[in-house]
């Protein structure tokens, strides 16, 4: 019972904050809006017990991610004169268009849970760190492994780009 | 025993309100003292007084603060974005406060067939709840110094966030190996694997991440040698230059419940929580609490002894009131602990008296760790800019990466 009713208001907190974080004009009214959502996003999380990544989702991306974001739009700091001049009629067209799919998956998810289909079943524990630990050290082993080496290559990447000067 | 009281302290209503009274205490209630400790701290490092003018020992300084905060005049600078001017205070403060749900101030006792702990949420992700929740701050001063629209406090702002990011890191690293020493990340169960003899305590079963640790959270709370953020020297004040009145005030005391949290858990991390050394059954720490009591009796006459010394003072009416209250509890101490000692108590109240003497425990624990930040505060010289980045980035980076590694294997070879 209060489940639904949570799962409601945060659902429609996160629609309405993602709409915010496309529509503002400043940057850093964007970024805030985004930081709230994924709040509500990692609240939607701890309503299907995943809480391990509930948490993990404020750490990494509300608490890390997002600063650095913040960080750099406050760096560059544009004014209203900067924000304004864009118009792009083009890009939205092509993001609109790409937008396509991902509506054809929402609405596929939709109908499914409609039908009856429901989500996956899955025993109440399965969101702790231990549960998780397990999977990704075990069953999901290689790809965690390649991930993380991919992430290892960005970061070198990133620095090399950065730091060209030095050599 | 009467029935109701025993439904009142079987109730798990009744335990989740003490346990939100002892944060509220140690939290929004320990300000004032903290504020007033500080100052008398700064003053005993400088041999200079601090405030003793209003109240014995100056103890009615802060109330005069906090008035002289909320009457001043709230300034909002023109060109800055009023609603985030508005939220980052409050940001600063209620995240500092959050944090403290998941402290555990003492530990289990049965009451009546049932068990109880002074804790407010019991959640299964404990301390990185509090690194989670802690992470959100910094978005407190960015914006405070953004939402300002001034030169000094962008940069202080700047600065806190590329600090923040940057120390996160190493305190990560401190945490991640401490959750491979006590195989765990709950705060209960991280006390429970310190019982027993002393070097079981996290600080000596891993000194290196202790020292990451402590200098990672100082670096989180703002406070000497990283308070970059607010240097005067060189920012004016950093990212509340723009904030006045209580505003400020809000700014003001989040660095103390920061300062508060951090000291609570390293208290759990490293110095065994509530527990005592080679102390580990309930009934034992139940026996311990008439010694408690008789100890703060002392430290009461001690202390009224001091307040009454005509050369230090002149005794005021304040002064022997303050010295009568001091009295007084030192008579109710003694007494209690002498009942406690020569009666038989039930067992019910042997739980309840394990309870005060854990929190007790943990206070001290907790004083001592809070004095630090004040010891440091006033000790220290603020680094520059650039040594602050290279001791987090070249210094406690790779320590605490191999500090990980070396704690890894450790572990698995039972070492530890």
């Amino acid at each position: 019972m209060w489940a639904d009713i949570l799962f409601w208001v945060f659902a429609a907190a996160v629609i309405v904050l993602a709409l915010a974080v496309i529509t503002f004009k400043n940057p850093v009214n964007s970024a805030m809006a985004l930081v709230a959502d994924l709040f509500f996003v990692a609240a939607l999380f701890v309503l299907v017990d995943a809480h391990f990544l509930a948490v993990i989702q404020i750490l990494l991306y509300a608490g890390a991610v997002m600063v650095l974001f913040l960080f750099v739009i406050m760096l560059i700091n544009q004014g209203p004169d900067e924000l304004g001049r864009a118009r792009r009629t083009f890009a939205k067209a092509v993001a609109l268009i790409l937008l396509f799919p991902l509506a054809l998956v929402v609405l596929r998810v939709v109908e499914n849970v409609s039908k009856g289909g429901g989500f996956l079943k899955v025993p109440s524990d399965y969101g702790t760190i231990e549960a998780v630990g397990r999977l990704v050290f075990g069953q999901y082993l290689l790809p965690f492994e390649v991930a993380s080496v991919l992430l290892l290559a960005a970061i070198i990447g990133a620095v090399a780009i950065a730091k060209r000067r030095l050599w | 025993m009467p029935a109701w009281l025993q439904t009142v302290l079987t109730s798990n209503v009744t335990w989740a309100v003490a346990a939100l009274a002892v944060a509220y205490l140690l939290t929004l209630g320990g300000i004032p003292i903290y504020t007033w400790w500080e100052r008398r701290g700064a003053g005993l490092i400088q041999r200079r007084p601090g405030p003793n003018r209003r109240g014995p020992y100056g103890l009615i300084q802060p109330i005069a603060d906090a008035v002289k905060l909320a009457v001043k005049e709230d300034v909002v600078p023109e060109g800055a974005h009023g609603l985030f001017h508005a939220l980052a205070p409050m940001l600063v403060m209620t995240v500092a406060l959050t944090t403290f749900a998941v402290i555990p101030w003492s530990g289990n006792v049965s009451l009546f067939g049932k068990s109880f702990r002074l804790q407010v949420a019991d959640l299964n992700f404990g301390l990185i709840y509090i690194l989670a929740i802690s992470s959100i701050g910094v978005y407190g001063v960015a914006l405070a110094g953004w939402a300002s629209n001034n030169k000094y406090s962008l940069l202080g702002g700047l600065r806190s966030a590329a600090q923040m990011i940057s120390y996160e890191v190493a305190m990560g690293l401190a945490v991640a190996c401490m959750f491979l020493v006590f195989q765990t990340v709950k705060l209960d169960q991280m006390i429970d694997a310190q019982v027993g003899p002393l070097w079981h305590w996290g600080v000596f079963k891993a000194p290196l991440a202790f020292l990451i640790f402590v200098a990672a959270a100082y670096a989180e709370t703002n406070r000497v040698p990283f308070d970059l953020p607010e240097a005067e020297s060189e920012i004016v004040a950093g990212y509340h230059t723009e904030y006045s009145s209580l505003r400020f005030g809000l700014f003001y005391m989040g660095e103390y419940v920061h300062m508060a949290i951090t000291a609570a858990v390293t208290v759990i991390v490293f110095f065994g929580g509530w527990r005592l050394p080679w102390v580990t059954t309930v009934g034992r720490y139940g026996s311990l609490l008439p010694w408690f009591l008789f100890l703060i009796s002392i430290v009461s006459v001690i202390v009224a002894w001091d307040t009454m010394r005509p050369a230090r003072r002149a005794v005021t009416k304040g002064n022997i009131l303050f010295a009568l209250i001091l009295a007084a509890t030192a008579l109710v101490s003694i007494g209690l602990g002498l009942f406690l000692l020569v009666s038989h108590v039930p067992p019910w109240a042997v739980s309840l008296s394990a309870v005060v003497s854990q929190l007790l425990v943990f206070l001290v624990k907790f004083i001592v760790l809070f004095w630090m930040f004040i010891w440091i505060r006033w000790t220290m010289p603020r680094m520059r800019y650039d040594q602050l980045m290279r001791l987090g980035w070249k210094v406690l980076l790779p320590i605490g990466l191999a500090n990980l590694a070396l704690t890894s294997v450790a572990v698995l070879l039972g070492w530890i």
